[in-house]
């Protein structure tokens, strides 16, 4: 590209060199004025050499300042530079060649220093990208190959050896292997993957060994869509930010009107140029987008994609967390909580049941032969074995028939259900837990109860989130209430909705907001698609490998871990403080700088000094949102 | 219609990429030009039959700053 021709070296001197480095010009300009500043006081230095290496340091820091405002006025376009040029030359021409030197030098020191500082809080990003994985090894015609992560096509044969990034998405075909899944989900524990698994690029194998065919190649892999929105988040600006920058475009042409009339009254030259020198309020433009880039950067780093400075502004100011119960606060998978045995003993009651339940596939199946095998109990093979509809299962074990069923399916097969049993049955329902009853030769002897786990983190959750700024939690559920009820309870949940249907959830959120509170929805993004975009932030847990999750909603933890849900609360409320930190400092130096400068306390030189040292402190002000570290 | 995305040397100040933005929307060909200070990034969407990549990176030089990579 053309533009590189730019950067090749000429042969020349050192004031030619000077000329051109940037860094150096600026370092040398500041070495002038301060050798000037000496010789005029010390009076070693006749005026003369003092006020020629004045305009000599207003040159060689001002030149490159000139010249950007020159191409800019070719193209019509008034910029900062070609009002700091007009302030400078101004300055030389009445003769104040002290302001004109530190009025250019402060500018082009102050934006090397901004530059720099800015670079920090891009480095979250930078860091991701290059976690981006660069090296592949396929297997073309039979032969192992090298090639870029780029180049491999979709559907072929991928090797991964330990220590190397998974250069594509796709599907384990053979080995095996632990994979630090950190880069996407922020989390560092390693993760066992086997056969039919699937796996993400950008991950990388700690020990063990893949071979995997791509599923999603270059561009539409997780990662890369990850870094993709990222990237568009922090350009997408946040409605502050909007009139922040409409201000803005009023502001400067203001001042310089301002500047023109202030001159045509008093006939100020110096207080007209130092006009010129404030019209342009950096501090107050960067004090919303540098404060939301370094919240994004700090949030991609563990593994929550935020989708846009404006989400983690209203997150920042939730009421109201509405939570999807089922895979949320719960396992999602159902687990034997208790065996009662009538007349039986429980272990024999557990026994039979797993025997009976040994072929199939339904979750509380395999809730019953999972709790057997933990228990380290053997189960017989039975014989007649039969599946009846209504989830129950019947067969002959010993010469004894068995029947396994809920209640009404056990009413219909002829089971008579005593009163012992029927109270037992409400019990269990008031807890939320679900009955298996097992009869033997058409008589009850035992009762499995079943239940949705609570998750360990679920209890730690609430309270985290009342003390990050939340004041009200409220569970969804299209569970009973007495399901409903044992886990709200059991989590410390302010208040709980049950028996929702998955599209009633949506207006379930909507009544709140109509109450005037600002809703967060969390949910798997999938079933709750719809309640997550009716809420004013959308936040999808576990969204790894669920790209409809990564698509719809506005945060997504990648991984399902709760506590990153209170991290991204917390991070967001940050954010926010660092916004409105450095909004009211900005809009103070703004006026104060206008009233320190018609008030004639501040000329040139200390204007662009305050200026500077104001847009200095915004940066570094945000940059302190890189180093937010979630209090567990 | 084409989207690039041109990574920036730094902004000095942001009226920069407020004048950056500007001038690229008055070329001929460039449909909307975007340009975020904070991440030093332009987003350009243009017409590669009016305009091409090299005349947009042309104009960003002759405004005073470099492209630095895609």
């Amino acid at each position: 590209m053309g533009v590189y021709a730019l950067e090749q070296r000429r042969e020349g001197g050192l004031i030619a060199s000077l000329w051109r480095s940037r860094s150096a010009a600026t370092v040398a300009a500041g070495a002038l004025i301060v050798i000037s500043w000496l010789g005029a006081r010390g009076q070693f230095l006749p005026p003369p050499w003092t006020n020629g290496g004045m305009i000599l340091a207003a040159v060689l820091a001002g030149h490159r300042i000139a010249r950007q405002a020159f191409f800019a006025l070719r193209y019509r376009v008034l910029g900062i530079e070609a009002l700091v040029t007009t302030a400078a030359i101004g300055a030389i021409l009445i003769g104040e060649y002290w302001e004109a030197a530190v009025v250019t030098f402060l500018f082009a020191f102050g934006s090397y220093l901004e530059g720099r500082t800015m670079d920090k809080s891009r480095q979250a990003l930078r860091e991701l990208l290059e976690l981006a994985p660069r090296q592949a090894t396929v297997i073309r015609d039979g032969v192992e190959l090298q090639v870029l992560a780029e180049e491999v096509q979709k559907g072929e044969m991928v090797l991964v050896r330990p220590g190397e990034k998974i250069p594509v998405d796709g599907h384990v075909v053979k080995g095996e292997a632990f994979v630090n899944q950190a880069p996407i989900t922020g989390e560092s524990m390693p993760v066992e993957k086997g056969l039919g698994d699937n796996v993400y690029s950008g991950t990388i194998i700690q020990t063990g060994y893949l071979e995997l065919i791509a599923d999603k190649v270059g561009d539409d892999t997780t990662f890369s869509r990850i870094i993709h929105m990222v990237e568009e988040a922090q350009e997408r600006t946040a409605p502050v930010q909007r009139f922040v920058e409409r201000f803005a475009r009023y502001y400067t042409p203001a001042i310089m009107v301002l500047a023109v009339l202030v001159y045509a009254i008093t006939r100020n030259v110096l207080l007209a140029l130092t006009l010129l020198v404030i019209a342009c309020p950096g501090a107050l433009v960067i004090a919303t987008p540098i404060s939301i880039v370094a919240g994004i950067g700090n949030a991609a780093r563990k593994g929550v994609l935020v989708k846009g400075g404006e989400y983690l502004e209203m997150l920042g100011s939730i009421d109201v967390v509405v939570l999807d119960k089922t895979g949320t606060l719960t396992e999602g998978e159902p687990r034997v909580v208790e065996v009662k045995g009538f007349g039986a003993g429980r272990d024999a009651v557990l026994t039979l049941a797993a025997a009976l339940e040994r072929y199939s596939e339904h979750p509380l199946a395999r809730a019953i032969t999972s709790q057997a095998d933990e228990e380290g109990l053997e189960y017989p093979p039975v014989d007649d074995f039969t599946v009846l509809t209504g989830h129950g299962v019947k067969g002959v074990l010993d010469g004894q028939p068995l029947l396994l069923g809920n209640e009404k399916l056990l009413e219909r097969e002829g089971v008579a259900i005593p009163e012992e049993i029927r109270l037992h049955l409400k019990d269990q329902a008031a807890m939320g837990r679900t009955v298996i009853l097992l009869a033997q030769a058409g008589r009850i002897i035992g009762a499995i109860s079943l239940a949705d786990t609570i998750r360990q983190e679920a209890k730690e959750l609430v309270r985290s989130l009342k003390k990050a700024g939340v004041k009200e939690t409220i569970m969804l559920t299209g569970d009973n209430p007495g399901t409903a009820r044992a886990v709200a309870e059991a989590v410390g949940i302010d208040s709980f909705q049950a028996g929702v249907l998955p599209e009633h959830k949506a207006k379930a959120i909507a009544r709140l907001q109509a109450q005037g509170r600002r809703v967060a929805m969390v949910g798997d993004g999938v079933n709750d698609a719809p309640a997550m975009a009716q809420a004013d932030v959308g936040i999808a847990m576990g969204a790894i490998g669920t790209d409809v999750a990564i698509e719809t909603a506005d945060v997504a933890l990648m991984d399902d871990r709760l506590f990153g849900l209170v991290y991204i609360i917390g991070l967001s409320r940050a954010v926010l403080k660092n916004i409105r930190q450095n909004l009211i400092f900005a809009v103070a130096v703004v006026f104060l700088l206008l009233a320190g400068v018609l008030g004639g306390r501040v000329i040139l030189g200390s204007g662009m000094l305050i200026h500077e040292l104001s847009v200095l402190l915004v940066i570094l002000n945000a940059t302190r949102l890189l180093k937010y570290q979630p209090r567990p | 219609m084409k989207t690039v995305r041109l990574r920036l040397e730094e902004l000095a100040c942001p009226t920069c990429a407020q004048k950056i933005g500007q001038v690229l929307e008055r070329e001929k060909g460039v449909h909307s030009a975007r340009v975020a200070y904070a991440t030093a990034t332009a987003t350009v969407e243009y017409d590669p039959e009016l305009i091409d990549l090299d005349r947009i990176t042309q104009v960003i030089a002759k405004l005073g700053y470099k492209v630095i990579g895609m």
